[in-house]
């Protein structure tokens, strides 16, 4: 089976530890001890970045997923096209040397049995 | 002759170094944006002192801009990863892409080389065939 795997390395975009190093970056604990509300909108907005993040994370390892599947697959089909060719290439040089061989036995039979 | 080489290296997407770089500096800006004593100045009103109602709003605008520019920093990281992912991936298809098509070429070539010698031996063939095919008649 096909995969390209080891010629088509590329990683995709986000990685399970960056996503939770990004999600708990984006709920921070403010460094400044303000307020309770200054804490608490912190909070809010946090987790409402912290799913957008997640959201958009998704979206672009889903995107470089799909990138990878579609060149796998125009890989493997152009590399079958050329084995495809190769295999007719030499079907047609074997009956070319047939029929050279038959050409000549052909000429001779001619002529013994004229 | 064909110089260019099937395993090249690739060509270098954004640095580590650079996204780090990048990050920090938005990181940094965020939570230097996220303070509450940067924001309180705009509340300040000529001949009244400060209250805590000044102090209140300025924590909230401090938590919204801390909050925002953090969601910048990670989400341009992002999109920096994003860049290098499918930059590496379009370069490891072009380089397999022209191995293969390589691999082509010279199959066709040597297909090509196969059937001039054989339409040579044939040519040879087919002389001495009439030849001998006109003798013993």
């Amino acid at each position: 089976m096909l995969t390209y795997d080891t010629t088509l390395q590329a990683q995709p975009p986000v990685s399970g530890t960056q996503m939770q190093s990004a999600l708990r970056g984006l709920r921070i604990k403010s460094p400044y001890g303000y307020s309770t509300q200054h804490q608490d909108v912190l909070n809010a907005l946090g987790d409402q970045n912290a799913a957008q993040y997640q959201m958009q994370a998704d979206k672009a390892n889903s995107q470089f997923g799909a990138q990878k599947l579609n060149a796998q697959r125009d890989l493997a089909l152009q590399g079958l096209q050329q084995m495809s060719q190769a295999r007719q290439d030499a079907m047609n040089l074997s009956n070319a040397q047939r029929g050279m061989s038959y050409g000549l036995v052909n000429s001779l039979l001619s002529g013994l049995f004229h | 002759m064909n110089n260019v080489a099937v395993n090249q290296p690739p060509v270098p997407g954004i640095t580590d170094q650079s996204r780090r770089s990048v990050f920090n500096n938005n990181y940094a800006q965020a939570l230097a944006a996220g303070d509450p004593r940067a924001n309180v100045k705009q509340y300040d009103r000529g001949g009244i002192s400060r209250g805590a109602g000044q102090w209140q709003q300025a924590g909230i605008d401090a938590a919204q801009k801390m909050a925002s520019g953090l969601a910048d920093a990670y989400s341009q990281d992002t999109q920096a990863a994003a860049y290098n992912s499918q930059n590496q991936l379009a370069q490891q298809q072009a380089q397999q892409q022209y191995a293969l098509q390589l691999g082509a070429l010279q199959q066709q070539d040597a297909y090509a080389q196969a059937m001039a010698n054989l339409q040579r031996r044939q040519q040879s063939l087919s002389m001495v065939g009439n030849l001998l095919g006109g003798l013993l008649r």
